[in-house]
């Protein structure tokens, strides 16, 4: 019996005394895991978007996307297919030290540049289930700064959280995620709308790590509530390329 | 020498053979450099004022060249056979137009445009006093959203990324004239884009006297325009101001002013009001004054609907125009409009800028 009792003793101690068991994990920690799987400055990327309504009819979108952190976060959107949008180009600068973010939008029948209201962001991106919120998540999102996250569950390969949105410009009431251990990546999330209904549901798949740089090829993205769904598939990404600054300008836009 | 059908037949080989040429021309090219677009349309469209049927058929096809990493070269154009059908008569054409076709060269700080284009200035929706050189393509189903594109040259300066400072030399569209111009802009002030331009030239509308010619006066034109969001909803605001002074006439020097809102709300309906105050430059003529209101959404996940409601509050005029695009499958539309007027007055401007009709179009892009 007493050995018994030191056996369990001992074990236990030796369960304690391991580093990692012993840092507690939370909701805050898993976040930070989550954008460290991520570490490229820059990045770019083809994606292919395809948009099913509830009766099954598809449409897609093809469009390259590039993007450079900084003091001033840049991103590049340009459509390739389909021929009717093909050539329209977005161009994103959020200067989060100001507090300043301006929108570019070039279309090619009009032949310029417009500046186009930052509520453009309210809806959702080029017709898709995604919101521009959504997207960021796919891009290198700043989840400690949009998100406050409790770990619910917790199991040998996944986190639950439950996350709590603290960026205004984020229209869902709460969401809940699923976070893999060995990745750092989300699995799965779902979005709740104001009425405190389940309105989104994205599950992440085809994971993948290029340079030390962890991230799903293909994101799933069903709205329970119109029985819509568009699929995002990544396909090409190149991280930390030797970007250009002067492909996020408009006068590089107005050369399209 | 010959007679109309003599004349349409001519007209019609010879655009055939023209598009043909071209597209030779086109395939002849290694594609890797270049992109390749075009549309094919059918529309029929019924006039109610003249009780004309009209259906349209038309080809348009946009070519881009890279001739190196500096010099690229854009093509557009267009063939079109209309028929019109006007009680017991039948009148068909056949036109061929190229509607763009120009030049780029870049240097380290300038871009230089040469040839047919358009110089889309100005922040504000349709109507843009700031276009000093485009007039508006009357025979088009919405006027004021088609310009037609001009011979000139354009150079723009780019010192950095906020500022752009742009010189145009053009032909005016309806007189042999040069018509000269220099904006600059200011980008990301306090999120807001603002430019201000000067132009030398002549009016682009014209203006008729009793027993005389529409004739096009010399005038210079200051202008300003800014784009930029307020409160912390982001609601889009924009305005456009110019000051027309009329030369060595007997012509009021005038002031014109838009100022409007738009505002996108997350169920996808976007909202735009727009108001417009125009002087006009013969003495003692009252001022426009319009009011626009669209609103845009889409339904169905692929399909959308727009409607505009422009009214002229100096006439008590005003007109609707009702859209519908349906997606049919990947890169098919169909199109359903029609131009409602109520109130129509021969004086409002409205009247003469728009026709009513009601119209079907199918288009395909590839």
């Amino acid at each position: 019996m007493l050995k018994k009792i030191s056996l369990f003793l001992f074990l236990l101690l030796f369960l304690i005394s391991q580093p990692g068991l012993a840092q507690e994990l939370d909701g805050g920690q898993v976040l930070k895991n989550l954008e460290e799987s991520r570490q490229a400055e820059t990045h770019q990327m083809k994606m292919k978007m395809e948009l099913y309504s509830s009766s099954g009819d598809m449409r897609s979108r093809t469009m390259n996307n590039y993007q450079l952190e900084g003091d001033v976060e840049r991103s590049l959107m340009q459509f390739t297919e389909p021929a009717d949008i093909r050539g329209t180009a977005f161009l994103l600068l959020n200067d989060q030290s100001n507090n300043q973010e301006d929108m570019y939008l070039y279309l090619p029948a009009l032949g310029a540049v417009r500046k186009i209201s930052g509520s453009q962001k309210n809806g959702s991106f080029v017709g898709s289930d995604l919101t521009y919120s959504d997207i960021s998540i796919f891009s290198g999102a700043n989840f400690i700064e949009n998100y406050r996250a409790e770990i619910t569950a917790e199991d040998e390969e996944i986190v639950e959280l439950h996350l709590e949105i603290i960026d205004p410009d984020i229209d869902y009431s709460y969401g809940k995620m699923w976070v893999r251990k060995d990745l750092w990546l989300a699995k799965k999330i779902e979005y709740y709308d104001q009425y405190e209904e389940l309105i989104k549901v994205i599950n992440l798949s085809d994971f993948d790590e290029i340079e030390g740089n962890r991230l799903a090829r293909k994101i799933e993205v069903e709205n329970v509530q119109k029985e819509s769904k568009t699929i995002l598939k990544i396909l090409e990404v190149e991280f930390d390329p030797d970007l250009n600054p002067n492909i996020f300008t408009t006068r590089y836009l107005q050369r399209q | 020498m010959f007679n109309s059908k003599q004349k349409n037949k001519m007209i019609y080989a010879a655009s055939i053979l023209s598009l043909t040429l071209i597209l030779s021309f086109l395939l002849s090219f290694e594609l890797a450099a270049a992109s390749f677009s075009g549309e094919l349309g059918s529309s029929v469209i019924y006039e109610q004022e003249t009780e004309r049927w009209r259906d349209q058929n038309s080809l348009e096809l946009d070519y881009q060249q890279y001739l190196s990493y500096d010099l690229n070269y854009y093509l557009k154009g267009s063939l079109t056979f209309e028929s019109y059908y006007w009680q017991d008569e039948k009148e068909r054409e056949l036109n061929f137009e190229v509607k763009e076709a120009y030049l780029n060269y870049y240097t380290d700080k300038i871009d230089w445009r040469l040839g047919r284009q358009n110089f889309s200035w100005g922040s504000s929706y349709n109507l843009n006093p700031l276009n000093y050189f485009n007039p508006v393509d009357q025979n088009s189903l919405d006027p004021f959203q088609n310009r037609k594109a001009v011979d000139g040259i354009k150079a723009a300066y780019y010192p950095s990324f906020e500022w752009q400072l742009t010189g145009v030399l053009t032909r005016h569209a309806e007189v042999d004239e040069t018509q000269a111009a220099v904006q600059l802009i200011r980008r990301r002030w306090r999120g807001y884009d603002l430019a201000f331009s000067v132009f030398s030239g002549n009016s682009l509308t014209g203006i008729s006297n009793p027993g005389q010619n529409i004739f096009y006066p010399e005038l210079n034109k200051i202008g300003f325009d800014f784009k930029g969001d307020f409160s912390s909803k982001n609601v889009g605001i924009f305005s456009e101001y110019v000051y027309s002074d009329y030369q060595g006439l007997k012509l009021k020097d005038t002031n014109e002013l838009i100022i409007g809102m738009d505002y996108k709300f997350e169920n996808n309906l976007y909202l735009l009001g727009q108001y417009y105050y125009q002087e006009l430059p013969p003495a003692q003529t009252e001022a426009n004054q319009m009011l626009i209101l669209r609103a845009e959404k889409p339904f169905a996940y692929f399909h959308n609907w727009e409607i505009n409601l422009i009214t002229d509050l100096k006439e008590a005029m005003f007109l609707i125009r009702p859209k519908l695009i349906f997606s049919l499958t990947e890169g098919l539309d169909l199109e359903a409009g029609a131009v409602v007027k109520f109130n129509q007055k021969r004086e409002s401007s409205l009247d003469r800028l728009n026709r009513e009709l009601i119209y079907f179009s199918l288009s395909k892009y590839f």
